[in-house]
Formats: C-alpha cells, sequence, structure tokens
C-alpha cells in the first residue's frame, strides 16, 4: 500500500522567505532562514500530527472508491477528507491529548476515536457537511451532540469531551 | 432452533488490530458496530472449549473474511439485550447468531458498540 509522501508538512505553517536583496549578506540570511524553517519543521512536537495526517492521506487513497471494503463501502469523499484534515489541523499540539486513530466507515464516513480506557472513550463522526457529530461515554455518564464545524475553530464541546476523556480518567 | 437465554456466553472473532487495544488487551467499540444489514454475526460459546472457539474460527469465518483471526470478544448475551438488542440463532453455520434490532443512526449504535465493548473481553489468539 502506497503513501502519499511529504503530503502531511503542507499543513505546518513554515512562512517562507521572500527578498529583492543580493549579495553575500542576503545569500546568508536567506540560508539561515531555510535552515531555521527545515529545524521547525522537523521539531518532534510535529511528529504526531505529521504521522496523522499521512495516515488520513493513505486512507483516503485507499478508500475514496466505491467497494473499498471488498463489499460495498460507500466512497470516502473529497468533502469527508478535507473536513477531516481541517479538524486535524485545529488540534493543539499537547503531551496530554493524544492525536486519535482514524476509522474510516463503510458508508464513506470518517469517525475519530480517543480512549484512554474501555470506558473513557470519545468518537466524533465527520460526514463532510460542516457538520459533526459526537458520542462519548466517561465512567457512567454518555454525551452526545451535533456541532458546526467551520473548518477553523475545533467546537468547544470536543474539547470539553476530551478533558473528561484525558484528564478526568 | 433454541431460544438464546440471557447467561449465555456469546463471542465475536476480531479481525481488525483497530477493534482492540493491543497493550490494554481490551476490545473497542468497531468489534461491535454492526453491518449494512443492521446486524453483528456472534457464535455460542457456553458449552465449548476454547480450543474448538478457535476451530469454529477458523473453519468458519475466516473462509469468509480472508484474514487471520486476531483474538475474539467474549460476552454475556445479558450485557447485549440490556441495550434493548436481541440475539437470534442463525444457522447454518452451527452455534452461529446475529445481534438485531440495532438502532437508527450511527450514533446510537456506537454508544451501544461503546458499552457491549466495555462489557465485553479481549482473549487473544496466541
Amino acid at each position: 500500500m502506497s503513501v502519499i509522501a511529504n503530503t502531511a508538512y503542507s499543513n505546518i505553517n513554515v512562512k517562507p522567505f521572500y527578498s529583492t536583496g543580493f549579495g553575500h549578506e542576503s545569500d546568508k540570511i536567506r540560508r539561515c532562514n531555510q535552515e531555521a524553517n527545515r529545524a521547525y519543521e522537523n521539531a518532534e512536537i510535529f511528529r504526531p500530527k505529521q504521522l496523522i495526517l499521512q495516515e488520513l492521506d493513505r486512507l483516503y487513497k485507499e478508500c475514496s472508491e466505491e467497494g473499498w471494503d471488498g463489499e460495498d463501502a460507500s466512497p470516502m469523499t473529497d468533502d469527508i477528507y478535507n473536513e477531516a484534515r481541517k479538524l486535524l489541523d485545529c488540534f493543539p499540539l499537547t503531551s496530554f491529548i493524544q492525536l486519535p486513530e482514524i476509522i474510516v466507515d463503510y458508508d464513506g464516513e470518517i469517525t475519530f476515536e480517543w480512549s484512554t480506557d474501555t470506558r473513557h472513550v470519545l468518537l466524533v463522526n465527520m460526514k463532510g457537511k460542516n457538520e459533526i457529530t459526537y458520542v462519548g461515554l466517561f465512567g457512567t455518564n454518555k454525551v452526545n451532540g451535533r456541532e458546526y464545524f467551520d473548518g477553523t475553530t475545533l467546537p468547544p464541546a470536543i474539547i470539553d469531551n476530551l478533558k473528561k476523556t484525558y484528564l478526568i480518567s | 432452533m433454541d431460544k438464546i437465554e440471557p447467561e449465555e456466553k456469546l463471542t465475536r472473532f476480531i479481525f481488525d488490530s483497530s477493534a482492540y487495544r493491543q497493550l490494554a488487551n481490551t476490545v473497542k467499540f468497531q468489534a461491535f458496530m454492526p453491518n449494512k444489514n443492521c446486524e453483528v454475526s456472534v457464535f455460542r460459546i457456553s458449552d465449548v472449549t476454547d480450543a474448538e472457539i478457535w476451530v469454529i474460527g477458523e473453519c468458519e469465518v475466516v473462509p469468509k473474511r480472508g484474514k487471520p483471526i486476531k483474538g475474539r470478544a467474549d460476552i454475556l448475551t445479558s450485557d447485549i439485550q440490556k441495550h434493548g438488542l436481541s440475539v437470534v440463532p442463525k444457522e447454518p453455520p452451527p452455534k452461529h447468531a446475529n445481534i438485531i434490532h440495532w438502532k437508527d443512526t450511527k450514533e446510537a449504535n456506537q454508544a451501544i458498540a461503546i458499552e457491549l465493548a466495555a462489557a465485553a473481553t479481549f482473549v487473544k489468539l496466541e
């Protein structure tokens, strides 16, 4: 199975260096900027996000055609893929909240799963319609809901439920 | 076919590593999500030895799935019935049954599948 190489790096926002300058000093500044950008891109803190974006790309490639499961599964559409990618991009890089596992359902929709044990589980479903649904179990408490997702801001309800999954378990 | 009693033990064979937590050896919700026909296939194992259970999986399920078994999720019928689901015999193959009467929405079924996974015991194929 193939992996779409380097696409994950496109989500890391590195500022390009533009200059009309020339000469020895200008070249030196340009080189320094390139080295700084390379170090930024390869920083350890981005590694998990890079890996999960690569995994999403791999699944998109694998599941974007009808019958990808060997039976009659619906394809993952561009809208669903893009929405999932935007949601991952919104994710804060923290040491205590892990990035989710990605599940592609037979209806082509994507579910993100976070769990710390059998009774602390959060599922977030993406349908590619700027609307995400969630289902959670936190000990004996159950939650479910529906949130508008504008593609740029992680809905507060998801953040609250992630805290319940990771901080209270 | 005989009725399945609440105290009867069932098993669901697992083929994907995403359906269980490898470090904790616990079952994840995917193991119990219904298929497009709103069914989950299980086998009745109350009067079957552990070795025989794996033989059932190898002979009856592996040929259909075309994948090797990773493990299984054992669960009591009563833990399924308490969520409004039913377990009905569906033979052949022998000892096969389906979990039916799932809800209308994926989210409602995910909520149930999380609970079933929490109630189940994961048995890894050594």
